[in-house]
């Protein structure tokens, strides 16, 4: 009860760095599932077209690093342009938004996409900086949040209005 | 008692004399018969003499006029005869049974011991086995048309209700009787009565329909999502609380 009480008081508030580093996990966890699925229909394919002669598809591991980026960027450009919300940060309750508390732009959520897709590691400055802004979210105005009200996994029907 | 006895001496002197008489009288019968006969013949119709003068015609025609006359008096006679009975009779049998106390009479002879021994007098399956012998019972039987007399007797109607009366009780008693159960598991191969039944249902179309109708999605979205939500929540506090934790390490406040 407590647990649930603090986190009804922290909606709103900008998130910590242990919730984020566990939303990017997530996150993570989830375009890799992607690429190893993508992978293993590749061979499911593979073998359907030949299975006498089937081997596992020879990709190259940059490859896979490539899709797996590529992938990522696309996915939290999407994200944070619409809804906010990546998988990761519907999971830990949490959100990307201006520092206003407005929805990202397109540009602006393409812009931390890349950043945050080339350089994660910048996540965990948000650790020692003031306000809990990773190295991400200062030069583009934007800041991460607390955001459970929504406390279902899939629909948040007006995810711009509903904040405090 | 004088009279009586004149007429008896009379009667007893006739008989004698005629017994005495009758032998000679029966020769002398004998004797004359055929002459007697001849002679009867001639007189009656002589010869020469034409036929409607003889005596024999003579003699038919009178009877003929007799006979009609005797007839005709009869008859007035027999309807006289009858009116006077018609008359009579009602009287005399009204008279005679006032006179007899006929229901006196037959109370006292009629009791239940004289009736109950006028029954045990009679035998009546010898009586019944005379009268209903097989060869009366096939004639009598013989001369029935069943469907003619069904035809005749039993109307429809009658007949419904005759059956919607004593048709359940019967029913009811016959089932009592019987386990038909067991009857059904003896006679009825059961198996392929199932496999007809499982044949006619469209089982896939069934099941397709219940699932239709069960909403598996709803029910297993309901069901996982209390599962999740408290995990979800669960690491929500606990990462918010190592958040604060690791706020306070680094000597900072969290700040919205």
């Amino acid at each position: 009860m407590a647990a649930e009480r603090t986190v009804s008081d922290l909606q709103g508030k900008t998130a910590g760095v242990a919730t984020r580093t566990m939303a990017g996990a997530v996150d993570y966890a989830f375009i890799w599932s992607i690429v190893g699925l993508s992978y293993l229909g590749l061979a499911i394919l593979g073998f359907l077209i030949n299975p006498r002669r089937f081997t596992w598809p020879d990709v190259p591991i940059g490859w896979f690093l490539l899709a797996g980026f590529v992938l990522m960027f696309f996915y939290l450009w999407l994200s944070w342009a619409t809804r906010g919300k990546t998988f990761g940060s519907m999971v830990l309750g949490t959100r990307v938004v201006s520092l206003d508390g407005d929805r990202l732009d397109f540009i602006r959520a393409g812009l931390r996409a890349g950043f945050v897709t080339v350089f994660p590691i910048g996540l965990f400055t948000c650790a020692i900086t003031p306000g809990s802004r990773s190295i991400h979210d200062i030069p583009l105005a934007t800041k991460v949040i607390y955001h459970y009200k929504v406390d279902q996994l899939s629909d948040d029907p007006n995810p711009v209005q509903e904040r405090e | 008692m004088e009279s009586m006895n004149r007429v008896q001496r009379a009667a007893d002197l006739a008989l004698g004399a005629a017994l005495t008489a009758a032998p000679t009288a029966g020769r002398v019968a004998k004797v004359a018969f055929a002459p007697a006969v001849i002679t009867w013949r001639l007189v009656r119709r002589p010869p020469l003499v034409p036929e409607q003068f003889t005596l024999a015609t003579i003699a038919d025609r009178w009877e003929a006029r007799g006979r009609v006359a005797r007839e005709l008096q009869i008859d007035q006679g027999i309807d006289k005869t009858i009116e006077v009975f018609d008359l009579l009779v009602p009287a005399l049998t009204t008279a005679a049974v006032d006179r007899i106390g006929l229901v006196d009479l037959i109370g006292r002879v009629v009791t239940t011991e004289t009736v109950d021994a006028a029954i045990a007098q009679i035998d009546i399956p010898a009586v019944i086995g005379q009268v209903l012998t097989p060869a009366t019972i096939d004639a009598a039987l013989s001369g029935l048309d069943p469907v003619a007399l069904t035809e005749r007797y039993l109307d429809p109607v009658v007949v419904e209700k005759l059956v919607a009366l004593a048709l359940p009780p019967l029913l009811t008693s016959v089932l009592e009787q019987l386990d038909l159960t067991e009857i059904v598991r003896q006679n009825v191969d059961l198996l392929a009565l199932s496999n007809d039944v499982v044949e006619q249902l469209d089982l896939a179309g069934i099941t397709n329909e219940v699932i239709d109708e069960i909403d598996l999605p709803s029910i297993i979205r309901e069901s996982t999502s209390g599962v999740a939500t408290e995990v979800v929540r669960g690491t929500r506090a606990s990462a918010a609380s190592a958040d604060e934790a690791i706020a306070s390490f680094f000597g900072r406040k969290q700040r919205d």
